[in-house]
């Protein structure tokens, strides 16, 4: 009965994998109750609060327990790390709570194949290890797309955190200022990604469908797979239509991304599977609608919102939703296999009931592939750990 | 597996003295296939590792003429991709 108190993120984030001993906790009491008069069991640092019946502290597991049993108790939440979140996609794929359970990204490797990047932008500093240019322009990013995804990827601003904000960046430029380069230097790209040894490749661009996987480039993203390395691929913006995945999406080993709302409805413009030798593509969805990431100096890609920060939709922003949770995924558990890695992702993603050739396995989550298990429901609407979230504090209980 | 698409064949043969982009899938030693490519008349872009084969440049008659050699798996044009925002690709520098 007294576990009804915990909400269910706590009790997983107790449950967890590699899950700490000790935690930080909200505890909410009866009003009746005055504060001052309860045993507190040794938890540390407790802080109360005036405006509702309450008390922050840390707590082993076993002192939660025993707070749960105490009568005066209402409901235990986890106090989790709060942040404004890039735009509302990261809390909605529940990164948050990944981070919460002590895993960032940190220096987890990952490339991001693309326009290049900005590397005066302040939500990269210190974190940028390479950058390689395959197009003769420079290595800058002189269109904004890559700098834009890399934000979703391991962006660290104050303002807006994408999924891995602790992730180590490798940017290689191989599509040009107008946003179009040659399969050839996207290969040239990815050698050189391979050759630095990241462990996630992030690809948000592709050709025109339909394809069987066998071209050059798709070729090549297999290959790197097979050396151990996850790839992220964009399904392309050329659906709804059918067979619309263009390489290299039809890959077979890489993991391909189509893009939903944050609300869980597909973008009409994700493309769709199947690809020309009948396999089902995209693998998952992400969120990659209205998505605020960094902009990168002087350029105008997407609709601006300030200096540093622009918003913009495809699934260009969906794939480093993907990219982004693989590093997560790979700090916690380094021994994973890019393949393990693709499977964990899609079978622990969000079936959103429509057409396998539209949504793959479904809306993929964060913190539903750390934990490895099928999709539950989260147990509020919108993801603890953003700012947001706190209002839930304020309700009445339940 | 054929060398190359039909469709991108028929291309070439349309108009011989164009120049474009390949990408030619190898089979044995790369080093002196691409010595035969220059020899052939075309302009070697770049060579890759992690699968064997060649960027390249040349006439499409030259292309066409590739097919011929026992060393070349196949032949493709080295197509274009694109980032994939929704609707800013062209708006994007300023």
């Amino acid at each position: 009965m007294s576990n009804i108190k915990i909400t269910p993120a706590l009790a997983e984030a107790m449950s967890a994998p590699g899950a700490p001993h000790e935690h930080r906790v909200i505890i909410r009491y009866k009003r009746e109750v005055s504060l001052a008069s309860r045993p507190l069991a040794g938890v540390i640092s407790p802080q109360h609060f005036s405006l509702i019946p309450a008390a922050a502290m840390r707590a082993s597991t076993e002192q939660i327990h025993e707070l749960a049993a105490d009568p005066a108790v209402e409901r235990i939440w986890p106090d989790l790390p709060v942040h404004i979140c890039l735009d509302a996609s990261v809390p909605h794929i529940r990164a948050p709570q990944v981070w919460a359970a002590g895993f960032t990204g940190r220096g987890v490797p990952v490339a991001i194949v693309d326009t290049g990047i900005d590397p005066g932008h302040p939500d990269f500093a210190g974190r940028i290890a390479a950058m390689q240019d395959f197009t003769g322009e420079g290595a800058r990013d002189n269109h904004g797309h890559g700098t834009h995804v890399a934000g979703i990827i391991a962006g660290a601003g104050n303002k807006y955190k994408g999924v891995a904000p602790e992730a180590r960046i490798y940017a290689a430029k191989v599509l040009h200022g107008d946003g179009a380069g040659y399969m050839s230097e996207v290969m040239a790209g990815l050698e050189w990604a391979v050759q630095q040894n990241v462990k996630v490749i992030n690809l948000s661009l592709g050709g025109v469908g339909p394809c069987d996987g066998s071209d050059a480039l798709s070729t090549t993203c297999d290959a790197v797979v097979d050396r151990g390395i996850m790839v992220c691929v964009a399904a392309g913006n050329y659906g709804p239509g059918a067979s619309t995945v263009g390489p290299p999406g039809c890959a077979r080993k890489v993991l391909t991304v189509g893009a939903c709302s944050n609300q869980d409805a597909i973008a009409s413009f994700s493309a769709r599977g199947p690809t020309s030798d009948g396999r089902v593509k995209p693998d998952l969805l992400m969120p990659g609608v209205e998505v605020v990431s960094c902009r990168a100096q002087d350029t105008s890609m997407g609709t601006p919102v300030d200096a540093l920060y622009t918003r913009a939709s495809g699934t260009s922003m969906a794939t480093p939703h993907a990219t982004g949770t693989a590093a997560l995924l790979l700090e916690a558990f380094p021994a994973l296999t890019p393949l393990q890695l693709k499977e964990r992702f899609m079978n622990t993603a969000k079936d959103l009931g429509i057409d396998a050739n539209a949504q793959g396995k479904g809306r993929a989550d964060a913190y539903q592939a750390y934990l490895g298990t099928p999709f539950t429901p989260p147990p509020t609407p919108v993801g603890p750990g953003c700012l947001v979230s706190i209002l839930h504090l304020f309700m009445p209980s339940r | 597996m054929d060398k190359i698409e039909q469709a991108f064949q028929t291309k070439l043969q349309k108009r011989p003295e164009d120049i474009v982009r390949l990408i030619v899938r190898i089979e044995g030693d790369i080093a002196q296939a691409t010595v035969r490519l220059t020899e052939l008349g075309a302009t070697v872009l770049r060579s890759f590792t992690l699968i064997k084969a060649v960027a390249v440049s040349c006439s499409a008659q030259t292309a066409l003429a590739l097919l011929q050699e026992p060393w070349v798996r196949a032949v493709e044009e080295d197509r274009q991709v694109f980032t994939q925002p929704q609707g800013t690709r062209d708006s994007a520098s300023k």
